[in-house]
C-alpha cells in the first residue's frame, strides 16, 4: 500500500517534529533513513549525547538513567538501526544487542549493575559505529 | 528457513513513532524535563489488518512534536467510510466508540484524564472494543479528546479496511505449526529466542515447550506470541513477549504458552519457518502479534502491537482447568 506508507511517513513528519523531515542534507546527500524514518545529525548526535551523559552516573542514579535513556536516546536508536540495516546489517544487529542489554540493565529493581558502565560504552560504540555505516558523522564522548 | 524481504506495514511504523515503548523502564522520572515547547499532536492508527463484518479491537497511538505521548483516561472514536483508493467518497458517517488507554505492559495504567507524559513516565495507546466496518475501502477516525495542558482536541487519521484478514483470524482453524522449542536440535539458541544472543541462555525456557502442532493436537489452549525481543523495529516486542511470561506463570493450568522467535538469522535477513507460516503474507511481515488457540483447535482471539493483560487473562480464566 505505498500511498497509506506516503501518509504514514507524513504523519510521523509531523509527530517527530520539524526536525527529523525534509531538511538538512550532508554533502548534498539526503541524510540517512529508514522504516522509522529519517537519521538526522542533530538528532543522532543528541541521542550519542545522552549515551555520554548516561555514562558518567553512578550505581544509585537508575531513575535518572531511566529518564535519559526512554525520553532522549532510545527512540532515536531504533531509527538509526533501522537506517542502518540497508546499509549494514551487522552494525544494525550489532546496535539492537547492545541496546537489549541496556534495557536489561535499566529494569534493574533499585540500582544500575555492574555491567552498567561497559554495557553503556558497548552501546556507544555500536552507536557510533552503525553512524559510519551510514556516513553520519557526530561526536563521541571525548 | 526462508530469506524474505521485509516491508513494514504502515500500522508498525506507526507504533514506531510511538516513543520509547521498547521495555519497561523503572520509572521515576529521571533527570529531564519536558520542553515546554506546543502541544502539536499527531494520531495514528495503531491496529493491523483490520477486516470487514467482525467486531474488532481499534487502537491510535497519540505523540506531540515534543515526544511526549499522551497517556492515560479515554478518549472518542468516531469512524466515517472514505471510500476507496481508486475512488474516494466524502465521508460517510459509521461507528462511534469511547476508547480507554492501554499501557504498555510494565509502565503505569494512571488516572484521571488525558494527558502528556514523557516516555519514561508512562506510554501506550487507546483502544475501542467491538468495532465493525461494514465496507471495505479507505476510512478515517476522528479522535477527540481534552487532553491536560493542551487543550480541546480533535485529531483525523486514515486506515485501510479489507474484506478478509490477510494473517490468521478469530474463527479460522490453527495452522499445525511444528515451531521450534528448546529440544529443536537444529536451531541455534537465538532462532528460539534473539535474546539468547546477549546472554548466551533462553530467558523463558517455558515459552519454548511446546510446538503449536502438539497443542492443537492434544486439544490444549494455547496463547502464542510471535515477536522478537531483540529485533524488534515496532519497539513493542520485548514487553509483549514479559507480558505472556507473566501470564504463562499464572495460568499454566488452564492453557500452554509458547513463543515463537522471528529471526532465525536477524543479520542474514531469514525467517523461521513458523514465523513466517503466521505472520509474513504478501512480502509483508508484522510482529508482535499473540493468538489465542482454543482446544478445539480454532483461532479465538488475536492481539496485534499493544494489548492489556488484563483482558488476556479473562479469557485465559474462561478455559478449565487442565490436568
Amino acid at each position: 500500500m505505498p500511498a497509506r506508507v506516503g501518509s504514514v511517513a507524513l504523519v510521523l513528519c509531523i509527530v517527530l517534529g520539524a526536525v527529523a523531515c525534509g531538511r538538512s542534507k550532508l554533502n548534498g546527500k539526503p541524510p540517512p533513513s529508514g522504516a522509522l524514518g529519517v537519521v538526522t545529525q542533530e538528532d543522532a548526535q543528541a541521542a550519542v549525547d545522552g549515551l555520554c551523559r548516561m555514562r558518567g552516573l553512578q550505581p544509585n542514579q537508575l531513575d535518572q538513567a531511566n529518564g535519559i535513556f526512554y525520553d532522549r536516546v532510545h527512540e532515536e536508536l531504533h531509527v538509526i538501526a533501522a537506517a542502518t540495516e540497508k546499509d549494514d546489517r551487522v552494525a544494525s544487529a550489532n546496535l539492537l544487542v547492545a541496546k537489549e542489554q541496556m534495557e536489561s540493565d535499566l529494569r534493574a529493581k533499585d540500582v544500575l549493575p555492574e555491567s552498567y558502565g561497559t554495557d553503556v560504552d558497548t552501546l556507544t560504540r555500536a552507536t557510533l559505529a552503525a553512524l559510519r555505516a551510514v556516513v553520519l558523522p557526530v561526536k563521541g564522548c571525548g | 528457513m526462508k530469506r524474505l524481504r521485509l516491508l513494514f506495514t504502515a500500522s508498525l511504523l506507526s507504533l514506531a513513532a510511538l516513543a520509547s515503548a521498547c521495555a519497561s523502564s523503572g520509572g521515576g522520572g529521571g533527570s529531564v524535563e519536558p520542553t515546554p515547547s506546543g502541544s502539536n499532536i499527531a494520531a495514528e492508527v495503531a491496529s493491523i489488518d483490520l477486516y470487514v463484518g467482525s467486531p474488532q479491537r481499534f487502537l491510535v497511538g497519540m505523540l506531540s512534536a515534543d515526544r511526549r505521548v499522551v497517556t492515560f483516561g479515554k478518549v472518542h472514536f468516531a469512524f466515517a467510510y472514505t471510500g476507496t483508493a481508486e475512488a474516494a467518497t466524502a465521508p460517510q458517517p459509521g461507528p462511534e466508540a469511547d476508547a480507554a488507554y492501554v499501557p504498555t505492559p510494565g509502565t503505569p495504567s494512571g488516572s484521571g484524564g488525558p494527558r502528556l507524559s514523557l516516555p519514561s513516565d508512562a506510554r501506550g495507546v487507546y483502544q475501542a472494543e467491538g468495532v465493525t466496518f461494514d465496507r471495505a475501502g479507505i476510512w478515517q477516525v476522528t479522535i477527540t479528546a481534552d487532553v491536560q495542558g493542551a487543550g480541546p482536541q480533535s485529531l483525523l487519521a486514515n486506515f485501510a479496511v479489507g474484506e478478509q484478514p490477510s494473517y490468521p483470524a478469530p474463527g479460522q482453524r490453527a495452522l499445525p505449526t511444528d515451531n521450534h522449542t528448546i529440544h529443536s536440535k537444529d536451531a541455534p539458541l537465538g532462532a528460539i529466542d534473539s535474546r539468547a544472543e546477549t546472554t548466551g541462555k533462553i530467558p523463558d525456557p517455558g515459552l519454548h515447550e511446546w510446538t503449536i502442532a502438539k497443542a492443537v493436537a492434544e486439544g490444549r489452549p494455547a496463547l502464542v506470541v510471535f515477536a522478537t525481543p531483540v529485533y524488534c523495529i515496532s519497539q513493542f516486542c520485548g514487553p509483549v513477549t514479559n507480558a505472556v511470561e507473566a501470564l504463562s506463570k499464572r495460568y499454566a493450568d488452564r492453557a500452554v504458552f509458547i513463543h515463537i522467535e522471528i529471526w532465525r538469522d536477524y543479520q542474514n535477513q531469514m525467517v523461521n519457518k513458523a514465523a513466517a507460516e503466521w505472520v509474513y503474507r504478501n512480502n509483508d511481515l508484522t510482529e508482535p502479534w499473540v493468538f489465542l488457540i482454543g482446544p478445539s483447535g480454532t483461532i479465538l482471539d488475536r492481539w496485534g502491537s499493544l494489548w492489556d493483560p488484563k483482558e488476556v487473562a479473562r479469557e485465559l480464566r474462561q478455559f478449565p482447568k487442565m490436568p
